[in-house]
């Protein structure tokens, strides 16, 4: 990443900002930070905003210019049992290795999280939901797609592939029918 | 429909949206961690899921195994932001499923497993979103994901955690760049937790007057939430950029058309012209087609023409190598065309 200020040098000074909640990051070269008076008079860069920690380093980790950086005080390196990846790896890398280091790595991974993104939970839309209505979807969105097909088939005159498109749409309407009733009859148990 | 050409709502402003949505699979490492095999294995275990042996997507999206394409072919897509540069640049194994109107592309195996990305034309984040998450709720369904109660969709790098969304615009910003007033623009939209980069994503610089504007957090808020902020914002930001330039062409109506017009005379007749240059001229056609200086063009005939006009689409269309000197001569000749057709009310497609 390239510091936002000279716009040429790569930035390893990363500050964030939490204002109300609302986290924002800026990314600078240490002779920029420097100029802006990092560490030494915040204020300056962000025209006297306030609430700004400083933290520095060659990755989001590390130390550097004397600024005292978030996981200095974590000296322990732990690996992850699956992929290997080894917290040194993610320190470096900026990238985990599979999903099992997020829970390798768990004990350092809220502060870190609260750092980049200013939250801790999750709370969009969840996978692994139980999934009838995910198939109603998925059916809906076939019946679209095939529905486009056809009208291309009619376009390019192909009009076998179309009488064939045809069944299959009926087909599978027959099945969103069927399921949606379903749908309709389990809600009224409920 | 082709959403890097047509024209949608505040298209004077905002070119194109764009929603990514990162997904990894829970069985296998992040692509950066993969072996040959399992690249090659995870890469067939997306592509099969997708597909799932059913007729409509089989004809409406085109699989492409990035091994068996030619440079000039995939740095075509990138420059039509099919994929990204860094899927066209990785080793093997990399794939990407395109849908026919172009509006969605799924890049298999780039830093995250699976990246789907919808593209809308004009501000209409809502419509990609909607077609972007469609598609991952298909896979979700399809593969075991990696995904924790807490932290959401669990990416490679954690500024992708939780909701894996980027939602982006491209954002055309002539009236703040000419009146300096970019630079505060886009420190302010940093301070406000929004990203600002150059027309071709991150490390690029912002040709004419283009700026890929997106959220930056992707945990702790709903995805219609990241959608609502970035949205508000833009339609500010829209309204700024629209004042800037009628004050700009009240106070000064002749220098500006001078460089409308100008920029207008050029790609209407130039020989030869370099990207940068015919990029840097367009921006210029394009706030002369907002302020309705060229009643003969459509911000349609400048979108087609920047789709067409990138060094490896140029290459791609002639169908050899070409030196460099070729390829502005032919850019010329391809800007030329489209110009000219339609000022003597030719093509339309």
């Amino acid at each position: 990443m390239k510091c936002e200020k000279c716009t040429i040098r790569e930035a390893n000074i990363h500050l964030t900002r939490n204002r109300n909640g609302v986290v924002t990051e800026h990314h600078l070269c240490e002779t920029c930070a420097q100029e802006q008076g990092v560490g030494f008079n915040l204020s300056k860069y962000f025209d006297g905003l306030g609430g700004v920690k400083a933290l520095a380093g060659g990755s989001i980790f590390d130390t550097a210019g004397g600024i005292p950086a978030f996981g200095t005080v974590m000296e322990k390196n732990t690996t992850c049992p699956r992929c290997g990846q080894t917290f040194a790896d993610f320190r470096r890398s900026g990238l985990f290795g599979c999903s099992v280091c997020y829970d390798a790595f768990a004990d350092r991974l809220d502060p870190l999280m609260r750092r980049v993104q200013g939250s801790t939970q999750h709370i969009g839309h969840k996978a692994h939901q139980d999934a009838p209505w995910q198939e109603q979807n998925i059916l809906k969105k076939q019946l679209t797609d095939l529905r486009q097909t056809l009208r291309q088939a009619v376009e390019a005159e192909e009009y076998e592939t179309a009488a064939r498109l045809r069944d299959e749409i009926r087909a599978l309407e027959a099945r969103v029918d069927a399921a949606d009733s379903d749908a309709e009859k389990g809600g009224a148990n409920i | 429909m082709t959403w890097y050409i047509d024209q949608g709502p505040n298209s004077d402003v905002i070119i194109s949206s764009r929603v990514r949505l990162a997904r990894n699979l829970d069985n296998y490492p992040f692509p950066h961690r993969m072996t040959g095999s399992q690249t090659r294995d995870a890469a067939t275990e997306i592509t099969t899921a997708f597909y799932h042996d059913d007729e409509g997507r089989k004809s409406n999206y085109l699989f492409m195994d990035l091994d068996t394409l030619s440079n000039e072919d995939k740095q075509a897509l990138a420059e039509k932001r099919l994929i990204s540069t860094d899927l066209a640049g990785k080793g093997a194994d990399r794939r990407v499923i395109i849908s026919r109107n172009e509006a969605v592309s799924i890049m298999i195996n780039e830093e995250d497993h699976i990246r789907i990305q919808s593209m809308q034309p004009g501000l209409n984040l809502e419509a990609a979103h909607q077609a972007a998450a469609a598609e991952a709720l298909i896979l979700e369904s399809r593969l075991p994901m990696a995904y924790s109660e807490k932290y959401g969709f669990l990416t490679a790098c954690p500024t992708n955690t939780g909701t894996g969304m980027r939602a982006s615009v491209m954002a055309h910003l002539p009236g703040l760049s000419l009146c300096s007033r970019i630079k505060n623009v886009v420190e302010g939209l940093n301070k406000m937790g929004f990203a600002v980069r150059g027309n071709y994503g991150e490390h690029s610089k912002a040709q004419g007057h283009l700026f890929q504007i997106s959220n930056q957090l992707t945990l702790g808020l709903t995805e219609e939430d990241l959608i609502n902020d970035l949205k508000r914002m833009l339609m500010q930001l829209i309204e700024q950029e629209r004042n800037v330039r009628r004050e700009l062409y009240e106070q000064q109506p002749a220098l500006l058309e001078d460089k409308i017009m100008r920029a207008y005379g050029i790609l209407s007749n130039a020989r030869m012209m370099t990207n940068e240059e015919a990029v840097t001229l367009l921006s210029s056609l394009r706030l002369g087609l907002a302020l309705g200086l060229l009643p003969q063009l459509t911000a349609s005939d400048v979108n087609r023409i920047l789709s067409a006009i990138g060094p490896a689409s140029i290459q791609k269309a002639g169908g050899r190598p070409m030196t460099p000197e070729e390829r502005d001569r032919a850019r010329a000749a391809v800007i030329r065309e489209i110009i000219n057709k339609t000022e003597t009310g030719g093509i339309k497609e």
